[in-house]
């Protein structure tokens, strides 16, 4: 038994032995009809299908092929971002699976400034003016550019903020750009949209941050004026605390002691954040000034002092600054307030509690004020609470504000609970804490719409 | 806040409702700032009767349009501000810096239409 044939061409001559017709004789010229048997005929008619058929099987591989490369060059497209390292790698990436995926031999990414570019340099300087074109005409789809040396199509690409991209590429070897070809192009410009949209976000994010950065620092410096303790004045017990609503914030507080006297001072400058901080700065800077370098015992003259220094200044920046001043000399049975335009201010004794009433405008109001003191009497026990005006607008969950009457009730509960006979020092910084506290309950966690800030100063006894 | 803009003739009537705070000014000074450009011999009383809520911020800013108004030679009243209001302007003595009207919103003058 002969062996089974192998290829279709040895079928072919099995069947032409066969059939009696020798098989050199398949070797003579094409379909010489009548000289030659049918079966030989027939036989030269299969080897060519059979021929026929391998070429289109090869071609068929090779299409195969190129669009396995294609969706590979597709799928690294759709994982550059996830996979790719930095920005630069990314780039690169997306470049190279462009190129491959569409089957280009050059590339360039243009518009308002950008460019990059990848693959074949020769073709760089031509597709760079088409992308630029394509930009400037304000390309809406991918089209095939109809004046290019070589075969090039043109996309935009979707980007989310300016300036505006397009792409060119170029395919200089293969097919002619189809309508196939426009979907691919969009998708392709899609992806790269994506990236860049991706680039711009983190830049924009790293700016962001770095600013964030210069405010917290700006905000921790502006602060930093409130930061030093309230100097120790034998008889006077202080305690002072500021919280901004923000990281920094208008409101502030300063004291400096002379000839045995305690000078301070509270006060808000109106407006919020940063740019009041840096009133506030200079305000405090002005407000020590003033007591530690002033002649006068009278508080209103640091006033009507601070006031012509600031007044320009405070007008040109749109602002003005509550605040009051005082001067408490221990032992002398007074104090000495001169309040411009703040509020609350509160004085505790054994008879109540009073409010200490605006003297004069707030500064930076008027370009002269004619600022005055009120002497109040002020004795062992007795206190001054110096709040600001976030305290007594603190808003409940409700929208309800804690307000002023409140503020003052909360004041004559602490003073009467806490201020006499007690030897402790801490007796203010208690005051403060209860009245913080029941702003804070009435906030029920609503949160602080404007800095709160208090003072509060005790005449102790004084060693005679 | 909701601001309403009048005007009749040289008079001209803005009336604030609401809470007026930091949120609210930039607007505010915008229209002040149109009002003014010219606004020479222009008077401009501004309604403060349904304003429930004011903070430093705005005080600034009324302060701040009643010199843009001195210095165009323009007039700036504030009109029947309300309780809260004008327990801020005492509290701030601020009502010694402000003309301040307590009188119906709407002058008698014949033709002011609001």
């Amino acid at each position: 038994m002969s062996a089974v044939p192998a290829t279709m061409a040895e079928a072919v001559n099995t069947l032409l032995r066969a059939a009696g017709t020798e098989q050199a004789r398949l070797d003579v010229g094409p379909f010489a009809a009548g000289s030659v048997p049918e079966a030989v005929v027939a036989a030269q008619h299969v080897l060519q299908l059979l021929d026929l058929h391998e070429q289109a099987e090869e071609e068929l591989t090779d299409a195969l092929v190129a669009a396995q490369d294609r969706l590979l060059a597709l799928y690294d497209l759709t994982r550059v971002q996830a996979e790719s390292r930095d920005h630069a790698e990314a780039h690169k990436r997306t470049a190279a699976a462009v190129l491959t995926s569409t089957e280009c031999d050059s590339g360039v990414l243009a518009g308002g400034g950008l460019l990059y570019r990848a693959g074949d340099e020769a073709h760089f300087p031509i597709l760079t003016r088409i992308a630029e074109e394509a930009v400037a005409r304000g390309l809406t789809e991918p089209a095939v550019w109809p004046d290019a040396p070589t075969p090039t199509m043109v996309a935009p690409v979707p980007v989310s903020t300016s300036p505006a991209l397009a792409i060119a590429i170029t395919r200089t070897r293969g097919p002619a750009f189809d309508t196939g070809d426009v979907k691919l192009v969009a998708a392709v410009a899609a992806v790269i949209g994506g990236l860049v949209n991706l680039t711009r976000l983190h830049q924009s994010e790293v700016e962001r941050a770095q600013l964030e950065q210069e405010h917290q620092m700006a905000s921790a410096l502006a602060q930093a004026v409130l930061s030093t303790e309230p100097p120790q004045v034998p008889g006077a017990e202080v305690y002072a605390e500021c919280v901004p609503a923000n990281l920094a914030g208008g409101d502030f507080f300063t004291f400096a002691p002379r000839d045995g006297a305690l000078w301070f001072a509270v006060g808000d400058v109106a407006g919020k954040g940063l740019p009041a901080a840096m009133i506030m700065t200079r305000a405090v800077t002005a407000i020590r000034n003033a007591c530690v370098a002033g002649r006068s015992d009278d508080p209103a003259d640091v006033v009507n002092q601070v006031n012509e220094e600031l007044f320009g200044y405070l007008v040109d920046a749109g602002r003005f600054i509550t605040m009051a001043v005082g001067r408490y000399l221990p032992g002398s049975g007074h104090v000495d307030v001169c309040n411009a335009g703040h509020s609350p201010l509160a004085r505790a004794d054994r008879s109540g509690v009073t409010v200490i009433p605006p003297a004069t405008l707030p500064i930076g109001a008027l370009s002269t004020v004619d600022a005055r003191s009120l002497r109040l009497p002020f004795d062992e026990g007795d206190l001054l609470v110096l709040g600001s005006d976030g305290l007594a607008e603190q808003q409940d969950p409700r929208g309800r504000l804690f307000g002023y009457e409140r503020f003052l009730t909360a004041v004559g509960r602490a003073h009467e609970a806490l201020s006499y006979g007690r030897r402790h020092d801490d007796v203010p910084a208690q005051v403060a804490r209860r009245l913080f506290d029941e702003v804070a309950q009435h906030a029920a966690d609503t949160q602080p719409d404007d800095d709160c800030t208090l003072v509060v100063l005790r005449a102790a006894e004084v060693a005679r | 806040m909701e601001i309403r803009s009048e005007r009749w003739d040289q008079r001209h009537l803005i009336t604030l409702t609401g809470r007026f705070d930091a949120h609210e000014t930039p607007r505010f000074r915008e229209l002040l700032a149109d009002l003014l450009a010219n606004g020479s011999g222009l008077s401009v009383d501004i309604d403060l009767s349904a304003v429930h809520f004011i903070d430093s911020s705005a005080l600034a800013e009324l302060l701040r349009a009643a010199r843009a108004a001195t210095d165009v030679g323009a007039t700036l009243v504030l009109l029947n501000p309300s309780d809260p209001v004008r327990v801020i302007f005492e509290l701030t003595a601020l009502d010694q810096a402000f003309s301040i009207r307590y009188a119906p919103t709407v002058p008698d003058t014949p033709g002011f239409t609001g």
